[in-house]
């Protein structure tokens, strides 16, 4: 018995160890391909796999220290295509022939404390380095990221050794279903690269514009004087956004309510009521969910790359309270 | 071989073969190779002409087939099941499999040996790793164009504010790149 208990004392901080390193190599992978994905000049072509479809688009990539412009631009079908500096997101839609803008506002809503927890976000997901793979001609390293419960998807990851890009992912249900794949075919990774490369490509004169008033795109704070509240969160998501915006495609001011766990994230809008039509019940588009109902005279909509569970959950328990 | 038949075969692959007809020709089909081979041959022309994709697709129906083969009551067993077990001798199991691969087209699922343990895996004993499985609907799986719009106007919303926890950066516009390259259809 003596001998067992000594064993068991012996082992148990070994797996502890063991857990922890598997995590910590995980993390060290995540963390390098974050900086990697902003940091480098690149350009690549990837297919996207989702539901019965295959689609190609192209990714170019620059950073200097004006921050960071992209372009991607689909190959297949209608050519559509994004632009995205430091100010705006430029989305340009051909079939429509609408362009709409919308301010960019990388990186500033979720707090660093919360990224940076690992230990938070290891309550939620498990961590692990699994497997090496190889993609586009390169070395991968291949990581993954395991839900605790179906609250939230998983990934699978295979990061570039050399640069900590990204070169392919696969989003996994809560069933265990890979729902959508990413996969770079072709990726090339540069000193510099020539401003041109990322301005726009296909031409958008005489379409309709979609863009607000500078005024309009200011969030104004909500967190005090809301009548809204969510009754009920899955474990772990936090509330890192109250306010009110402007929306390009709405008339009046939209409150948004935006929650993580500091990786997965859903927002709900809300608008009061026009009369034309808006979601009611769940709808999905490739991994991203929606949900929309209508309380109050108010039309709410959840949308968010979490499963539908997670959507139905918060906007089914979203209550209009007596304004504070 | 008459030319009636040949319609008849014909008339099979592209599932317009009257009911009353069809249980007379599989019975045909099961005791003549000819006729068997003509069946492979015009399934792969038909496959060939209409590389689009179906709509909705029954997942069940990989299972079933390579549930079938083993099955020694073929008249009891559904249409396309009965067409599977005739493409057996060529392959067996793996025709089967991909005579399903064929119409099942869509996302990889997961395997069982890829250290992602917790995450529960329910693939048929044949299917293999990689099999293809369908998943239904594109796009917003909703028919109205302005709620549509709305929607992705929310989503492009919410991609910026998000954008701190996302892993995946700009691709997550992909959706909104790519998102209804609907496939011609003919």
């Amino acid at each position: 018995m003596k001998l067992r208990g000594f064993l068991l004392c012996l082992l148990l901080p070994m797996q502890l160890q063991a857990h922890d390193k598997a995590s910590e190599q995980a993390h060290y992978w995540l963390d390098r391909m974050a900086k990697a994905v902003k940091r480098l000049n690149y350009e690549g072509v990837f297919v996207y796999l989702h539901d019965n479809r295959i689609e190609s688009m192209q990714l170019i990539h620059r950073a200097d220290r004006e921050g960071e412009q992209e372009r991607l631009l689909s190959l297949n079908g209608v050519a559509r295509e994004i632009i995205r500096d430091r100010n705006s997101l430029i989305c340009i839609l051909p079939d429509s022939r609408s362009v709409v803008v919308e301010k960019s506002r990388s990186r500033k809503y979720i707090p660093s404390a919360l990224l940076n927890d690992t230990g938070r976000l290891e309550k939620f997901y498990r961590f692990r380095v699994v497997s090496s793979g190889r993609i586009a001609g390169r070395d991968a390293q291949v990581v993954a990221v395991i839900p605790k419960d179906g609250y939230r998807y998983g990934y699978r990851l295979w990061i570039d050794r050399k640069t900590g890009l990204l070169l392919m992912s696969d989003l996994i249900n809560e069933r265990g279903e890979v729902v959508e794949k990413v996969m770079f075919t072709v990726l090339r990774i540069h000193d510099k690269i020539p401003k041109e490369r990322v301005a726009q490509t296909i031409h958008s004169k005489g379409y309709r514009r979609f863009q607000l008033k500078a005024g309009d795109n200011k969030a104004h704070s909500r967190q005090h004087n809301s009548p809204w509240k969510v009754m009920r969160l899955p474990r772990g998501f936090m509330m890192t956004v109250h306010a009110s915006h402007g929306m390009p495609t709405s008339k009046g001011q939209v409150e948004h309510l935006m929650f993580t766990d500091g990786l997965a994230s859903v927002s709900v809008y809300i608008e009061k009521s026009s009369g034309k039509p808006a979601l009611r019940g769940a709808s999905r588009m490739a991994a991203v969910n929606a949900w929309g109902g209508k309380v109050n005279g108010y039309n709410v909509t959840v949308v968010g790359e979490v499963p539908r569970a997670t959507v139905e959950m918060i906007g089914k328990s979203l209550r209009y309270t007596k304004a504070r | 071989m008459t030319d009636s038949i040949k319609e008849q075969i014909s008339a099979l692959v592209d599932g317009e073969l009257p009911a009353s007809e069809r249980e007379l020709l599989l019975r045909r089909m099961e005791s003549d190779p000819a006729l068997r081979q003509m069946w492979r041959r015009y399934q792969l022309i038909h496959d060939t002409l209409h590389r689009d994709l179906p709509e909705q697709v029954d997942t069940g129906f990989s299972e079933r087939v390579m549930r079938a083969i083993d099955n020694e009551h073929i008249e009891s067993l559904p249409l396309a099941v009965r067409l599977a077990r005739l493409a057996r001798p060529l392959a067996g199991l793996a025709v089967a499999a991909s005579v399903a691969a064929m119409v099942i087209v869509g996302v990889q699922r997961i395997g069982t040996d890829t250290g992602i343990d917790t995450i529960p895996v329910a693939t048929t004993a044949s299917m293999p790793r990689d099999g293809f499985r369908q998943v239904s609907g594109t796009r917003w799986d909703t028919q109205q164009p302005e709620v549509q719009a709305r929607l992705n106007s929310y989503l492009v919303n919410h991609n910026e504010y998000s954008a701190a926890t996302s892993i995946q950066g700009i691709l997550q516009y992909r959706r909104i790149v790519g998102y209804d390259a609907v496939p011609a259809r003919k």
